[in-house]
């Protein structure tokens, strides 16, 4: 325990002081993944579908604001489905623009989920989104999973749709008929809206409560849940569901959600902060560091440079210090 | 250099260029402008969603549309479309009109927090700007 509770107080500190780099690096990673994994399953468009384009949009998503990999995620979406066919491209884009319109736009700060939930389908781990979701968000997150489940639903009758489409031999109408009729019809919406928003609330309700190890507690019980809701509902609605493939599947979705929880808590700091305000006198390039960094931001960016200050000449730097913060000055 | 003073505005610069932004941003409209424009941002997308759904319907049971052209209740249909939109924008306007009226309260109680602060720090800079100049007319 003794070594886990270091390693976790050296990656706060790590994160803490590189988090300038480190959060658009992880931004990077998310959106390539996520982006690959849309190319992969769906690339109908060739020049979309490559590598190097996809390290550009990720890259460009490092520096813009989580939500970017949302919409560009959308946009890559509608563009591959207008490639493999202009019917299938109309109506992916009614499906998402409903979605947005109906659900995804009260959830706040969550619609990274409903991009991030059919890919948690397509890699077996669905239990991830809403433990995940659980423990990181709160209740509002559900319409960002119930939107993810639709939009996984509509995603997976997508390369059926687009194989009959190929053939030639079916009409525009035949087509939305059949995408619309895979999503209503599919097995996995109701099924899937029911379980996830139960076990967003519980793991949520649980995450809220003081205890000891609540994350640990909160995720462990939001996997059980999911399987006994998983299997009840399944019963309930005249199902099979794969044993082996759903449980093995919410072991590894507890495992990365067990993992969120430890680097939530890693991460768990403010962040660095640049400001820069005047008064009558000066303008100031303020640096807030986190007071936990404090020293050894201190002790390795002016080391040596103590004889200098502070500069009286052209400007003065000082350090400064409250509950949150200790804010250096220049 | 007053280290108190440049404390508070270390604290204000924070809320301003960072954990306020949307606040400020929101406090800058009246109430009934910034639920205005939610409600007919709301009213446009409710509207556009609403006629992709009924277009969707229709290609639906165009079959069933096509068959019975000729025996089709077009009146029970019309009310029933029509009732169906009232309900659709109602829903969602009470949706828009409640959230967007709870943000903007909750973002102008920060802001004027934050206005109060930027006050306190201004009587401050003026007060002792007074005083300086009354000492030097003294000297």
């Amino acid at each position: 325990m003794e070594v886990l509770l270091k390693a976790r107080q050296s990656i706060k500190d790590f994160f803490s002081r590189y988090d300038l780099y480190l959060i658009p690096a992880l931004k990077f990673l998310l959106a390539f993944f996520v982006f690959m994994l849309i190319n992969r399953n769906y690339g109908y468009m060739d020049s979309l579908n490559h590598v190097f384009v996809v390290v550009i949009l990720a890259l460009l998503c490092a520096v813009l604001p989580i939500s970017a990999v949302v919409v560009i995620g959308f946009i890559m979406l509608i563009l591959h489905c207008f490639a493999a066919s202009m019917i299938i491209g109309l109506v992916s884009l009614a499906v998402i623009i409903i979605l947005l319109v109906l659900i995804l736009r009260f959830a706040e700060g969550n619609a990274l989920a409903a991009v991030l939930t059919p890919f948690a389908f397509i890699l077996n781990i669905p239990a991830v989104i809403p433990v995940a979701l659980g423990i990181l968000k709160g209740k509002s997150s559900v319409l960002a999973a119930i939107s993810g489940v639709i939009l996984y639903c509509y995603l997976d009758g997508l390369p059926s749709a687009v194989s009959y489409a190929s053939r030639g031999e079916a009409t525009a109408v035949e087509i939305v008929q059949r995408l619309i009729d895979r999503l209503i019809n599919h097995e996995e919406l109701i099924l899937s809206i029911i379980v996830f928003t139960a076990v967003i609330i519980v793991v949520n309700i649980i995450r809220r409560s003081v205890t000891k190890y609540t994350y640990l507690i909160a995720v462990l019980s939001g996997a059980v849940l999911y399987l006994i809701l998983r299997f009840a509902c399944s019963a309930f609605l005249e199902k099979s569901p794969d044993l082996p493939k759903e449980i093995i599947g919410t072991l590894i979705s507890a495992a990365v959600c067990l993992v969120i929880a430890f680097f939530l808590h890693c991460v768990d700091y403010k962040r660095t902060q640049l400001l820069q305000f005047e008064d009558e006198e000066y303008v100031y390039y303020v640096k807030a560091v986190p007071k936990m960094t404090v020293e050894d931001y201190f002790e390795d960016e002016y080391e040596g440079l103590e004889d200098e200050l502070p500069g009286e000449e052209n400007g003065q730097e000082r350090e400064y210090a409250d509950s949150d913060y200790s804010e250096y000055e220049e | 250099m007053d280290e108190q003073r440049i404390w508070k505005m270390c604290r204000l610069a924070l809320f301003e260029q960072e954990e306020g932004k949307k606040e400020l941003t929101i406090a800058s409209y009246y109430r009934r402008d910034y639920v205005g424009l939610g409600l007919l941002s709301n009213f446009v997308q409710v509207t556009v969603v609403y006629l992709l759904i009924l277009a969707a319907v229709v290609i639906m049971k165009l079959d069933y549309l096509m068959n019975n052209f000729d025996k089709l209740d077009y009146v029970t249909i019309a009310a029933a479309m029509i009732a169906g939109y009232l309900l659709l924008i109602g829903l969602y306007s009470v949706l828009v009109f409640t959230l967007r009226r709870l943000k903007y309260l909750r973002a102008r109680k920060k802001v004027r927090d934050y206005y109060i602060k930027l006050n306190e720090l201004y009587e401050e800079r003026t007060g002792d700007a007074l005083h300086r100049q009354q000492a030097s007319s003294e000297v």
